[in-house]
């Protein structure tokens, strides 16, 4: 991939950290580059919304390093966050002013942004019109869209988003998607995106990364993730005697065996091994009523790499 | 710098879009306003107004009642020619005796006394017009009078010798007497005084010397010649302690430090500069500096109230609302968002004495006269200095406020700690508002050591910083106001400067490391 040869925006380097004895984020390390949009993935209380206050400065990490855009926060704290920008779950704002105040308030702590620009940020989230009416007036969904305007009104490096999608109409995540697609791609802004929906995901990330228990499981490109999840498929293999099957085939397929029903049978192959698989059944006398390939889906990967049985965000 | 600046501005836009803060500040003008006119109202009327002028008319009715109650005089007097041989010599004494009953005797005497005022006395060239010198020589008069009607009363034959050495002093008194009352003079007033036995209220000669000084002519009124009396009196109780080396506080004496020497040798000082220059404050000035006392202060409650609810929310109701976020992730040091919200907090208690004083000046000035507020008056390489009005009750009431600020960082503090609104808002309202019933501590245990290394033995500062505030026309700091014993004079301002830093630092440490060190959850 073309991003790993550019300088880094955002380093996270074995990144702990601790509430009591309870170890929260443990080592986590990983970079994110400009240009790309990498999706943050885990369950809940994986620590997740840990790392991302972590980066945006609410907590101090206990060991560590955090890098924004080459400047180490610790010590570069104001020019490291004057890179960054973003939503920590939900966005909350000075409920009584009105949005362009609230907006005007914050470009006040950056430098250079210009009446234009907050006119140009309210015109991008669609808010022009409703951008002098006090924020406690506001849906969640055009909360999120103000907090996404807040997020770019200085423009980051890096732009991190909690949950951005919550609360949102189609439109919205529709325009959502186009916005941080277009900030990544066409302006080179590495963005982070936590989302409990896979499938939102899948359609804006071009990396994952998996989070549970505080550790960084698995960090891949997006169609890695797609592929192998689909590498291995189960078959469902519909037949009169499903035991009499399984017979048959344990000799050679163990341990790929999933399930067996009153009249099917689960089977984890690849796919050049049903060819196979099928011919053996009818050599020894089975009958094969159908062959149906099972979707091997995002969830599934994701839960298997989790552990399973973790209710996913 | 420009990011704390920057912080700061949007601490002001914040609080200037809260309902709550133009309700209590538009309140706290109103009262500000509207308090100097009502109070105006409670004061009493001047004692002593009704004597400011006697008349003719006056008299003679009174005269006329003492008459028709008496009936004809006449007939209690007895007249006898008494015959004496002193020397071969015969000496005719005629001797008068009054037989009255002590009803009768008032009436008598008041009848003879007016009706000798009334055949002699020049209203026009001297009026009766409410001077020291009319009013007390007056009185003087009536005095000699009644002695001579009662020495009158007694029989002929116990007359003694110390009878007619008293008769002749009597006359000899009432001629004084007459001299100081039918022509205001005041040479004649003193010798009066000097021969009679001078009792617990009267005036010392030595005062009235002093007065007599200042006022020759006896052209003061009254009420301005027993302030110079007052005055003097205080001076040289305060130069006989100096001497002897004690402090009278509160009534209670105490060996004189070091520091209240020069303090009452101050006093002094400033005592004799108000006498000199007739510049001592009268009681309409006394009541107009009270009059704008109090509104400062109902006004400042209003203040109190509102500071407190902005020191105590405003770390907390940002953590509540979630709107810390947004100071959070912008690229400002935290200590930066802590400080720009304590100069905020600071700037509103300075916007707010400067409102509160402009406002009550004003107000007092429209219902009291502008002439009724009196400079302060102090003491500066020896030479009596004056400090214009505005400034120093807009001074002596930030110095006042300088506890309240302690409090409000008390407030900020546990808002910081806590993160709980409640919590900050309720316990400092309550400190604040309970500040002088600690005072019962020390009634209760009597003075204790450690009741100095209270917090509430050190906020009366306005008190310690200007010391003659008294001299001024104003109340006790602590009097009608939130905060200071008051009784606790022997406390240095030093000791309470230095004990509130160190207070101060205190909280700001705690709070700082509520705010800044610890995490946002």
């Amino acid at each position: 991939m073309s991003e790993q040869e550019k300088q880094p925006a955002l380093q996270i380097m074995n990144v702990t950290k601790t509430f009591g004895k309870k170890t929260a984020v443990d080592n986590v390390s990983f970079d994110l580059f400009p240009g790309e949009v990498f999706g943050f993935l885990g369950p809940n209380g994986a620590g997740k919304t840990t790392i991302i206050k972590m980066i945006m400065g609410f907590f101090r990490p206990n060991e560590g390093t955090i890098i924004i855009n080459g400047f180490n926060r610790r010590t570069h704290y104001e020019a490291a966050m004057s890179s960054i920008g973003g939503i920590v779950e939900n966005p909350e704002m000075y409920n009584t002013l009105s949005a362009r105040l609230n907006l005007q308030m914050y470009a006040r702590l950056h430098d250079g942004v210009t009446k234009e620009r907050i006119d140009e940020v309210l015109e991008l989230v669609g808010l022009s019109d409703r951008a002098d009416e006090p924020i406690k007036k506001y849906s969640l969904g055009m909360k999120q869209r103000i907090g996404l305007a807040q997020a770019l009104l200085h423009k980051p490096k890096v732009l991190i988003l909690d949950e951005p999608t919550n609360g949102l109409d189609p439109a919205g995540i529709h325009l959502l998607r186009d916005i941080l697609t277009h900030c990544a791609h066409e302006e080179g802004v590495a963005v982070m995106v936590s989302s409990h929906l896979l499938s939102e995901i899948q359609l804006m990330c071009d990396r994952i990364g998996i989070i549970n228990h505080g550790k960084l499981l698995q960090i891949c490109s997006i169609d890695d993730f797609v592929n192998q999840a689909q590498s291995a498929s189960v078959y469902r293999i519909k037949t009169s005697n499903p035991a009499k099957a399984k017979e048959i085939l344990s000799a050679k397929y163990n341990n790929k065996i999933t399930n067996i029903n009153d009249d099917t049978l689960d089977i984890e192959i690849e796919e050049e091994q049903i060819n196979e698989c099928v011919r053996t059944l009818v050599a020894s006398g089975s009958d094969i009523l159908g062959v149906q390939k099972l979707e091997s889906s995002l969830e599934e990967a994701f839960l298997e790499i989790t552990g399973g049985g973790i209710h996913i965000e | 710098m420009s990011k704390l600046a920057a912080l700061y501005h949007n601490e002001m836009v914040k609080l200037s879009h809260r309902m709550l803060v133009w309700i209590l500040v538009i309140l706290m003008i109103l009262t500000a306003f509207f308090m100097p006119f009502m109070l105006k109202n409670l004061i009493p009327e001047e004692s002593g107004s009704s004597y400011s002028e006697i008349g003719k008319t006056e008299i003679t009715k009174e005269r006329d009642t003492a008459k028709s109650a008496l009936g004809d005089p006449n007939r209690y007097v007895e007249h006898e020619t008494l015959r004496f041989t002193i020397d071969n010599q015969t000496v005719e004494l005629f001797a008068t005796k009054l037989n009255l009953t002590d009803d009768q005797f008032y009436s008598y005497e008041q009848l003879s006394c007016f009706n000798a005022i009334l055949a002699n006395y020049d209203f026009d060239a001297y009026p009766i017009n409410g001077t020291y010198l009319s009013i007390n020589a007056f009185y003087a008069y009536r005095m000699a009078f009644e002695r001579i009607c009662l020495l009158n009363m007694e029989p002929f034959r116990t007359r003694t010798n110390e009878w007619y050495d008293e008769y002749i002093f009597a006359t000899r008194q009432l001629d004084l007497a007459k001299e100081a009352f039918f022509y205001h003079d005041y040479g004649s007033y003193l010798e009066y005084q000097e021969n009679e036995v001078p009792d617990f209220n009267s005036t010392s000669i030595s005062t009235l010397q002093k007065v007599i000084e200042l006022d020759p002519e006896g052209k003061l009124s009254d009420r301005e010649t027993e302030d110079i009396i007052e005055a003097i009196g205080r001076c040289e109780e305060y130069k006989s302690n100096l001497a002897m080396g004690i402090d009278n506080v509160d009534g209670t004496k105490i060996p004189l430090s070091e520091g209240r020497k020069t303090q009452i040798e101050d006093r002094v000082k400033i005592l004799e500069y108000q006498i000199e220059h007739n510049c001592l404050i009268t009681d309409k000035a006394s009541n107009a500096t009270t009059v704008r006392q109090v509104a400062q202060k109902a006004a400042r409650f209003l203040l109190v109230i509102l500071l407190i609810i902005i020191a105590g929310s405003s770390i907390s109701q940002e953590m509540a609302t979630g709107s810390i976020k947004s100071l959070i992730i912008a690229p400002v040091k935290r200590w930066k968002i802590f400080t720009a919200k304590l100069l905020s907090l600071v700037t509103w208690v300075i916007a707010g004495s400067i409102l509160i004083t402009l406002i009550t000046t004003i107000s007092t000035a429209l219902c009291m006269g502008t002439s009724s507020l009196p400079p302060y008056y102090y003491c500066s390489g020896g030479e009596v200095v004056t400090m214009p009005n505005f400034l120093f009750s807009f001074l002596f009431f930030l110095a006042d406020n300088i506890s309240l600020f302690v409090y409000l960082l008390g407030a900020f503090t546990i808002s910081c700690f806590t993160r709980n609104t409640g919590i900050a808002v309720g316990i400092s309202t309550g400190l604040v508002f309970c500040n002088r019933s600690f005072s019962i501590i020390e009634e209760i245990v009597g003075h204790k050591r450690w009741i100095d290394f209270l917090p509430f033995s050190n906020m009366d500062l306005a008190g310690k910083i200007f010391p003659y505030f008294d001299l001024s026309g104003y109340m006790d700091a602590g009097e009608a106001g939130l905060f200071g014993i008051g009784t606790n004079n022997a406390l240095s301002l030093r000791f309470s400067l230095i004990y509130l830093a160190i207070l101060v630092f205190i909280l700001l440490l705690t709070a700082y490391d509520g705010f800044v060190k610890r995490d946002i959850p």
